[in-house]
């Protein structure tokens, strides 16, 4: 009777570890704004750790060597934008562990030079649960970054995946419309 | 006689302010889809749209990125870099003038810096009624639709006779080209 439970629980065991999703692991990045003359370098403090990180906001300049504007320490984002004139920071959460939107996972989180200034969690922007897409051991909570309205804009635009539309003004993080869309 | 050269003195100013201002050169970043490679264009003489250089950098965890590869005697305001930082796609300027000419660049594909396919304006645009006239240039181009699906070699144009092009970045060939609406 042990061991038909030992290997059980063995193979059971097994086959979640070889169904669960791979994690992409962190690495050095640049993301330049529109027009160009910024660019916001993300780097991972720690292998396979998702949230260690730091990243700096460059002004693109003639010199070998760009100029450094501001700052981010304590997390690291696979997506991250930049508004055109470099002073808006836009992270989006990494792929959340787990199966349902929660409080603790990050949706989205607006930075001013660095500095945050609002956030939401995977529960505040998904409003319909059953859409999620739930995969083995993680759920997407998005569907598409609409990226900035315009080149030259403040307004940045989300697809959740319960098909909800968000349009943010980065200036603050506030939500400047929600709307449902096919 | 005087008063025709002072007629004509104020129409020169009058054709001056009417002119269409260029955007003087600066210097940008373009990073590559995934963000581990980007391309710096500088200027190189103010207020002259052919000089410049550029250079295109692996990302690494400090500040001293690695150069692999540069470009020199040219600027371009909008350029684009492949996924995999090897291909650049070079747009061509503004142009001067009121007519299409195979000495008006419209795009351009380079491998590691070095040019491996050009198009003049004059190639692109089937329809010349269609471009987009102001008093000092004209416009060739509706639409950088850029590398579709974002990970491919694939980079898509729309230009303003409403063809839509798309281009193989790795040697620079036409895959396709259709009108849209």
């Amino acid at each position: 009777m042990k061991s038909i439970i030992l290997i059980s629980v063995f193979v059971l065991t097994t086959i979640s570890t070889l169904w669960a999703d791979k994690e992409a692991p962190q690495y050095v990045y640049v993301r330049s704004s529109y027009g160009g003359q910024y660019y916001f370098k993300m780097i991972p403090e720690a292998d396979y750790d998702r949230t260690k990180g730091r990243g700096a906001l460059y002004l693109v300049t003639k010199k070998r060597l760009d100029k450094v504007l501001w700052k981010v320490k304590g997390w690291y984002a696979f997506q991250t934008y930049i508004s055109y004139d470099g002073r808006y920071l836009i992270r989006i959460g990494n792929w959340p562990r787990g199966r349902i939107p929660s409080h603790k996972h990050l949706g989205i989180a607006f930075y001013d030079k660095g500095t945050l200034i609002k956030k939401y969690s995977t529960k505040d922007l998904v409003k319909n649960l059953p859409p999620v897409r739930a995969s083995v051991s993680h759920y997407r909570f998005l569907e598409k970054v609409l990226g900035f309205e315009s080149a030259y804009s403040h307004r940045f635009k989300i697809k959740t995946a319960d098909k909800m539309e968000y349009t943010f003004d980065v200036t603050h993080g506030k939500i400047v419309s929600q709307k449902k869309v096919k | 006689m005087k008063s025709k050269i002072i007629i004509i003195f104020f129409l020169m100013i009058a054709f001056n302010l009417w002119a269409d201002e260029e955007a003087s050169q600066y210097a940008y970043v373009k990073s590559s889809s995934g963000g581990r490679y980007y391309f710096k264009m500088i200027p190189e003489v103010p207020y002259n749209r052919t000089k410049g250089k550029g250079i295109l950098y692996a990302v690494s965890g400090d500040q001293s990125d690695k150069v692999l590869w540069r470009v020199n005697g040219w600027y371009a305001f909008d350029t684009y870099i492949s996924h995999d930082g090897r291909y650049l796609i070079r747009l061509g300027n503004w142009p001067r003038g009121r007519k299409l000419t195979h000495k008006h660049l419209g795009i351009a594909f380079y491998d590691k810096g070095t040019l491996i396919k050009k198009y003049s304006t004059k190639d692109l645009i089937k329809n010349p009624s269609a471009i987009m006239i102001s008093i000092s240039h004209y416009q060739f181009l509706a639409k950088v639709l850029g590398f579709e699906p974002i990970y491919s070699y694939r980079f898509k144009i729309r230009t303003v006779d409403k063809i839509e092009y798309i281009f193989d970045v790795t040697k620079g060939t036409i895959i396709s080209q259709k009108k849209v609406k």
